[in-house]
């Protein structure tokens, strides 16, 4: 017959104990705390979303060209032409490149007396400095301005859901200062 | 480990022979004793080791946690049985004759650090415990489990590491520049390896499945490994070939989910519809002859992504050459080849059309896409020679050649010239002598040469076309009783133009005081620079955006102090916890990052502040259960200040927490891993001039889910990322993944 050997325990030391209580603590303890963060981040939110639909306006600008035809230069002269609103009243040709505080229209068409151009989905609120703005040279900052919007004082307003209707004249020959001189 | 397992089973072997040796002799006046060894929880534990102590008789259990041991002579004996992770029992027992003695032990499981703990990123091999910085450790198994692709994917799982975009931030160091000039040094096997171009973190160079683990210094190395090392270190160790020939193959394929969003998904098509990836690894390794063997590496990866014009494929090889010249000496040679193309996508249409890439329109034919189609490839070659020259004296020597091709895809998808691109070298190498004069006393002293040359469609004709490096450095350690004192200081000087030289001095001291056998105190002060790449500093492009050279560059600085304390709680004999937690304070000079200036009309790379991060770290690891049942947590606490504007510095998250549990029960494993990061209290950045709603951030809070089983040597296992799907920015513009699942199946042969 097999002699078998009892495979008693021996009485728990203090550090058994310690351990034991331990391993019971992790899983008791930190396993649920580990679930219940991430049940609790679950039910928060799903993060970054995209923003609401921001209020937009409509405008519409009516532009003259003034002294047509004398006054338009040869195409090859003309790198871009647009209309260009801008949030903020710029100091320096490199402020356009701020691109996310302005809104342009697609190019302007040349040689003509008369132009309306419509801007949909356009963000709603004040913008201080608008104009017809002209590319004059390949390089990145050669814009000046050849004419800007003065009805209102110059600043355009579009409220939501509104058509912001404009006159202006640009001149090729005589465009306005730029920088603008600064108001007081 | 393995070396060791061996030579336990051989002497297991032996006893088990010499005890059958002896039955011959001691007739018939003998007994046997069999038995089972379980865990308390009634697990069979294969593997024990079951002795009767003061004799040559023992045997290991098998796979259902049995043992026999046999014939015995008569007498009383004490039986011990020991596991690893296990607390070894011993027994009184007495043996009959002709009869079997059953004994079953249960062993309770101890907790015990199962983390690699032996360090090597302050150039010499150190237990964790001893080093004066705050170090962490990924292991290959951490990555294996994880499926984790590249370098940067391991990185996530690191407390105080977080990537903006692709640029690794140690504590803060870095933030988002552009991906250009890391503030992280890489090294692998001991060399530096950024790119030669712009100082990048080549994340795909080194085959995650050979990599034997992954040290994360934070803090200033520049005492250590010179330039580039201003937040932290990157050390990649790579494995060695096994004992016996091993092929080990894994494939794994899957998809990304849906962007939970209908505004964006209804803008991007294929958007709609779930995304693939996938890829498939293959790693051969064996012994050539009793002095030589290898590895070799063959991985193809694709990801479709989540995003538009963002796909990726990439096919890498990799191999690893050792020769054991004689026994105090070796020879490794390590090599490889990556070739990826990709899209790559690098700013969003705004964050209602956040899954397609953006563009710049700046009027006439001038504009700028945000996305990039590159054509890259990598070469890599490091030869290494160590000797021990004597019981007290090793002397090391490593090369490097790192090349870099990168070549703009057209319309097509055609390679356009490297004259288009980007061609770069990076070669040279260093030579480290160790000397231990007496116990407690050692020296390192070295130094080392390194050159890049690049050729960069970006930099202008004139441009200097390599940045050559020399370097001195050394180290002292004195060990005097508990305190443990390390100097250290390494000199620097680059050729920045003809005549024209840039030299850093570079110290660093620090010293452990060991506060009995448990637990280390350590106090450390560093210093680090990193200087401009040739790219930063000679860039001309009017390609995209308008950017001008800044040869007038200084370099970054950094001074950093840390106290800390690194503990391993004694609970009877055994562990129960590792604890680190240490409290920093870092300082920075003259950061680089690109400024559009207005009088240049222009962006250009600019020194531009002076910032203070200060913070504590919290990490805590502890295996539960030996093998069984792990968890481990990080907390970071970042205060980052720009101190010339008082606000705080722009990309860094205030709380950083990461936290994962695993659990094994049999041939079924699972696990969680979490990762949470409050949003940047700043987002400052030109990028916000011309990038649609550049300026936003978020928080982080993603959970990472597997749960896999192994049979028969082939192990499956089911990632999900992401799983809460939560929504995130990676950095300002670039949505991070959402919810994506893998099934990733595995087989060692």
């Amino acid at each position: 017959m097999p002699a078998l050997l009892c495979p008693c325990i021996p009485p728990a030391s203090f550090s058994t104990v310690l351990r034991r209580t331990f391993f019971l603590a992790c899983p008791i303890i930190l396993l649920p705390a580990v679930l219940t963060l991430a049940v609790f981040l679950a039910a928060c939110d799903l993060g970054f979303a995209p923003p609401d639909d921001p209020p937009t306006g409509t405008l519409v600008v009516g532009i003259t060209y003034e002294n047509y035809p004398e006054t338009w230069p040869p195409t090859e002269e003309i790198y871009e032409l647009l209309f260009v609103a801008l949030r903020f009243v710029p100091k320096d040709t490199a402020d356009f490149l701020q691109l996310n505080r302005l809104i342009f229209s697609e190019r302007l068409q040349f040689h003509v007396e008369q132009q309306t151009v419509t801007l949909d989905s356009v963000g709603t609120g004040l913008y201080p400095y608008a104009g017809v703005a002209h590319k004059y040279s390949p390089d990145l900052f050669a814009w000046r301005p050849i004419g800007l919007v003065e009805e209102g004082g110059g600043v355009i307003v579009i409220s939501p859901g509104q058509t912001t209707r404009i006159s202006m004249s640009a001149d090729f020959l005589n465009p306005p200062p730029f920088p603008p001189p600064e108001t007081p | 480990m393995n070396i060791r397992k061996t030579w336990r089973k051989f002497a297991v072997c032996l006893c088990v022979s010499w005890a059958l040796a002896g039955t011959n002799a001691a007739g018939a006046q003998d007994g046997a004793v069999a038995g089972r060894v379980t865990s308390t929880t009634g697990d069979p534990l294969p593997g024990a080791n079951v002795v009767l102590l003061d004799t040559t008789y023992g045997d290991a259990t098998s796979e259902n946690g049995t043992y026999r041991i046999g014939p015995v002579p008569i007498g009383s004996y004490r039986i011990q049985a020991s596991s690893v992770g296990f607390a070894t029992e011993i027994r009184q027992i007495d043996v009959v004759a002709d009869e079997t003695v059953y004994v079953d032990f249960f062993l309770e499981p101890i907790a015990v650090e199962s983390r690699e703990i032996v360090v090597t990123t302050t150039r010499r091999t150190a237990d964790a415990g001893d080093i004066a910085a705050s170090v962490s450790v990924l292991t290959a198994d951490d990555l294996v489990v994880r499926n984790v692709l590249a370098l940067d994917d391991a990185l996530q799982y690191v407390p105080g590491v977080q990537l903006t975009g692709n640029e690794v931030n140690i504590r803060g160091s870095s933030g988002f520049s552009y991906n250009t000039g890391s503030r992280v040094l890489l090294l692998v096997d001991g060399m530096p390896m950024l790119s030669p171009d712009a100082e990048r973190i080549p994340f795909d160079l080194i085959p995650v499945h050979q990599i034997e683990r992954i040290e994360v210094l934070k803090g200033p190395g520049s005492a250590l490994y010179g330039g580039g090392a201003l937040g932290g270190i990157i050390h990649v160790i790579t494995k060695t070939y096994p004992a016996k020939p091993e092929t080990f193959v894994e494939a794994y394929g899957g998809a990304y989910q849906p962007a939970h969003h209908d505004i964006w998904r209804r803008q991007w098509k294929d958007g709609e519809n779930p995304r693939p990836l996938g890829g498939i690894a293959i790693n051969h390794a064996r012994p050539l002859s009793p002095n030589t063997g290898f590895w070799t590496n063959l991985t193809y990866r694709y990801d479709a992504s989540h995003l538009n014009m963002n796909s990726s494929r990439s096919l890498q090889g990799f191999s690893k050459f050792t020769w054991r010249t004689s026994p105090d000496s070796h020879v490794n040679i390590l090599a490889g080849v990556n070739r990826k193309t990709s899209d790559t996508f690098i700013y969003w249409n705004g964050a209602r059309d956040a899954l397609n890439p953006g563009s710049t329109n700046l009027g006439g034919s001038i504009s700028s896409s945000g996305t990039s189609d590159n054509l890259t490839q990598h070469a890599s070659l490091l030869p290494a020679y160590t000797n021990a020259l004597s019981a007290s004296t090793l002397l090391q020597a490593k090369a490097r050649l790192f090349g870099i091709f990168i070549q703009p895809l057209d319309d097509d998808k055609n390679p356009k010239p490297l004259s288009k691109g980007t061609i770069g070298f990076r070669y040279g190498g260093e030579v480290q002598l160790d000397y231990e004069p007496a116990p407690g006393r050692y020296i390192i002293a070295g130094f080392s040469g390194d050159a890049n040359l690049t050729n960069s469609s970006f930099t202008g004709a004139d441009a200097p076309r390599s940045q050559p490096e020399v370097a001195a450095f050394t180290q002292w350690e004195e060990e005097i009783g508990r305190v443990k004192i390390t100097g250290g200081l390494r000199f620097d000087t680059y050729r920045i133009r003809q005549g024209e030289t840039l030299s850093k001095l570079s110290p660093r001291t620090s010293a452990t005081i060991s506060m009995g056998p448990s637990w280390t105190v350590r106090l450390a002060y560093g210093e680090g620079f990193r200087a401009p790449s040739v790219l930063e500093r000679f860039v001309e492009s009017s390609d995209h955006l308008p950017i001008v050279s800044n040869p007038d560059l200084k370099p970054e600085t950094s001074r950093s102090y840390e106290v800390g304390v690194r503990g391993q709680p004694l609970f009877g004999d055994a562990p129960l916890f590792t604890i680190d937690a240490a409290l920093f304070l870092s300082q920075y000079r003259e950061l680089i990052e690109p400024k559009f200036t207005p009088e240049e009309r222009a962006f250009r790379f600019t020194n531009f502040t002076r910032a203070r991060i200060r913070g504590g770290e919290l990490e805590l690891r502890a295996d539960i259960l030996p093998g069984r049942a792990s968890l481990h947590t990080g907390y970071t606490y970042l205060d980052a200040k720009d101190l010339e504007t008082e606000e705080s510095l722009a990309f860094r998250s205030t709380h950083l927490l990461k936290a994962g549990a695993t659990l094994t029960v049999g041939p079924l494993e699972s696990g969680v891993d979490l990762r949470l990061a409050s949003a940047p209290e700043r987002v400052a950045s030109d990028f916000a001039r011309f990038i649609r709603d550049a300026e936003l951030s978020s928080p982080i809070q993603v959970m990472d889910v597997r749960i896999g089983a192994s049979w028969r040597g082939i192990r499956a296992t089911l990632h999900i990322r992401n799983a809460l799907n939560y929504h995130y920015l990676s950095r300002p513009a670039l949505l991070g993944s959402p919810r994506h699942a893998f099934l990733q199946i595995s087989t060692r042969m």
